[in-house]
């Protein structure tokens, strides 16, 4: 985990589509900033601009506008190389659909971050072997995703997004697709990680989810429409 | 990734799609062994041409008189022609001459006949072509100068007169009614195999003075063979002879030699082989095309999980890299049982010619079965490394 006491910085991030008249602004001038060990909510209605913040937070999309800075550094016109190695250290992605790797056990899948991170076979074995425990699921190292419920393939998701130890986790609709024991055990879970002193960012469009955040950021046409603390006063 | 994690990721995904890997190696393992194997056979050929050629004797040379075009003997040799040839000047190329007179008759021994050709020459003849007996022996200049009523004939002929497969040594057949001692049987040549399995008459040889006694009465020569002293001096001697021939104001024959059937019998064959190797690498093609396909088809599959390596982390070198190793995976074992599959179907003759497979032929294709895969498989990697990862994550949600 990064030293930097600001995990992620936008200023001003726009993101357009099309050109001319047709042209969509899907992101019409972000500002956000995440210090480091914050755990973050994202919510808003559909079309507000969630997914697109997701993309360019996740480095998957360039900003048309303004800049991005993760651990103190700007990523932009960086090669696909460079990119690469940032998602690979700095990020650890959990999808809505989970994403795991189908031909591979929740061990092999958990391991893949370290495979791209060059990271010896031994070394990458242990630390596997380290977060599949620590989300639970030990015992269940070599069990293929078809093998597993939603829920612990979620939880292999997220044993394979913090093995890297990345400057933050970022969680598309993490819950979308869990019932609510499921639900309860990943929440539960990114708050251990956030008590550990992680970053976690969490997009979603279910309130429930987001009230276990320290913080909510309201997204809206584009544009931080507002952003509050959970366990403070509403505004 | 390190290059072991590569190819283990190579080889699961491999596992993951089996019948589609098994058939896409199939594909590559037919182009691969064909190649080998059809090079082998046209190796097999040339060899086989090689040996009849050689069969025939290196350093002879046939001599037709000029304007002899198939049969139509506007011109011929007299004997005054094969003693000029003969005269043996100091330092001459040209070693052994024996006149040829040739016709067709027929044969009879017992209840069978044939219509052989008869060849009416003198024991050098022998020689010059480098004959070879099966049983007893040629006929000598004592026969020629004692008037021996003999001959020896060739094993197409033995079968023909004695199908109960009896020796003809000893024997006597009536050619034209006339009784002729055979006293020799040529060894069966690859020539003469050839020519059977073709339905080939049969040929036998008498004396000179005999056949025109008895046969074709006393004319011209139809040819002279002669043998240069060495196979290299062939062209040689063929020079000699015709200033001979020039210096006797004749014009010049035509010469046959075996270098020249060489080159006919080799040229077709040649022809032949690069047909059939054209035939092999057009399917190696085929297969190289069913590995891009293949590869196209699983590259689309699994744009989710191009999306997600991307995602993890995975760089654009790491993605392509699997991919092509994955292709080259696939024509590697596909090459492999290509060279095995070859080198078990070269160990029976194919079509009666015994293929030859040699060490380049296989290094060859083993090197272009992976030259296959890197080829075949860079596309499809390459448009897998430059995916969208936003849209690659998006795909099948």
């Amino acid at each position: 985990m990064t030293v930097s006491r600001t995990a992620i910085e936008l200023r001003n991030v726009r993101r357009d589509y099309g050109k001319g008249d047709s042209a969509v602004s899907a992101l019409d001038g972000v500002d956000l900033v995440i210090p480091s060990g914050e755990y973050l909510a994202v919510v808003g209605p559909s079309g507000a601009g969630k997914s697109s913040l997701l993309n360019i937070l996740g480095c998957l999309d360039q900003p048309s506008s303004g800049t991005l800075e993760i651990a103190g550094q700007t990523v932009s016109n960086l090669s696909e190389r460079r990119v690469a190695s940032i998602r690979n250290s700095d990020i650890g992605f959990v999808f809505q659909s989970f994403n795991l790797i189908p031909s591979l056990t929740a061990l092999g899948n958990v391991e893949l971050p370290m495979v791209y991170a060059k990271v010896g076979h031994a070394e990458r074995q242990e630390r596997a072997l380290a977060a599949l425990k620590q989300v639970g699921l030990h015992g269940r190292e070599k069990h293929r995703p078809n093998q597993l419920s939603g829920g612990q393939q979620q939880r292999v998701a997220v044993a394979r997004a913090i093995v890297n130890r990345p400057t933050f986790i970022l969680a598309d609709e993490p819950t979308g697709n869990l019932d609510s024991r499921a639900t309860e055990d990943v929440l539960r879970i990114f708050e251990d990680l956030h008590g550990d002193g992680a970053t976690v960012i969490v997009i979603t469009h279910e309130e429930e989810v987001a009230a276990r955040a320290q913080r909510v950021v309201v997204m809206r046409d584009g544009r931080v429409e507002r952003s509050y603390r959970n366990g403070a006063a509403l505004p | 990734m390190n290059p072991l994690d590569l190819v283990i990721a190579a080889l699961r995904s491999l596992r993951g799609n089996l019948t589609r890997s098994i058939l896409t190696i199939l594909m590559v393992t037919i182009g691969v062994g064909s190649v080998i194997t059809l090079v082998a056979v046209g190796n097999g050929t040339t060899e086989q041409v090689n040996k009849q050629v050689a069969s025939l004797g290196a350093s002879a040379v046939f001599v037709s008189p000029a304007g002899d075009n198939y049969g139509s003997k506007s011109a011929s040799f007299t004997r005054a022609d094969r003693d000029a040839l003969a005269s043996d000047p100091l330092g001459s190329a040209i070693d052994l001459v024996a006149p040829v007179v040739d016709g067709t008759s027929k044969a009879v021994a017992g209840s069978a006949s044939a219509s052989p050709q008869v060849v009416g020459t003198t024991p050098d003849y022998f020689s010059i072509t480098n004959a070879r007996l099966s049983a007893g022996r040629f006929f000598t200049t004592t026969d020629e100068l004692t008037d021996q009523s003999v001959a020896v004939i060739d094993a197409t002929l033995q079968t023909a007169l004695f199908p109960d497969g009896s020796s003809a040594v000893g024997r006597t057949i009536l050619v034209e009614n006339i009784p002729l001692l055979v006293v020799g049987v040529l060894a069966p040549t690859a020539v003469d195999s050839m020519y059977g399995s073709m339905g080939g008459v049969g040929t036998f040889y008498a004396p000179l003075d005999l056949v025109e006694a008895t046969l074709t009465g006393y004319h011209e020569l139809g040819s002279i063979a002669l043998s240069a002293t060495s196979p290299a001096q062939v062209d040689t001697a063929k020079s000699q002879a015709a200033a001979i021939f020039a210096a006797r104001g004749e014009a010049t024959p035509s010469f046959y030699s075996s270098d020249q059937l060489r080159e006919t019998l080799g040229g077709t064959q040649e022809s032949l082989s690069s047909l059939l190797s054209s035939i092999a690498a057009i399917s190696l093609l085929v297969g190289g095309i069913g590995v891009t396909n293949v590869m196209l088809l699983t590259v689309r599959e699994r744009i989710r999980e191009i999306g997600v390596r991307k995602a993890l982390g995975a760089g654009p070198i790491s993605l392509a890299s699997q991919f092509v190793l994955e292709a080259t995976g696939l024509s590697v074992i596909g090459g492999a049982l290509g060279v095995a599959v070859a080198g078990f179907a070269t160990l029976f003759p194919i079509n009666g010619v015994m293929p030859i497979v040699d060490g380049a032929t296989v290094a060859l294709a083993a090197g272009l079965s992976i030259a296959i895969g890197v080829f075949f498989g860079t596309y499809p990697a390459v448009k897998a490394a430059r995916m969208n990862p936003v849209a690659a994550l998006r795909v099948g949600v």
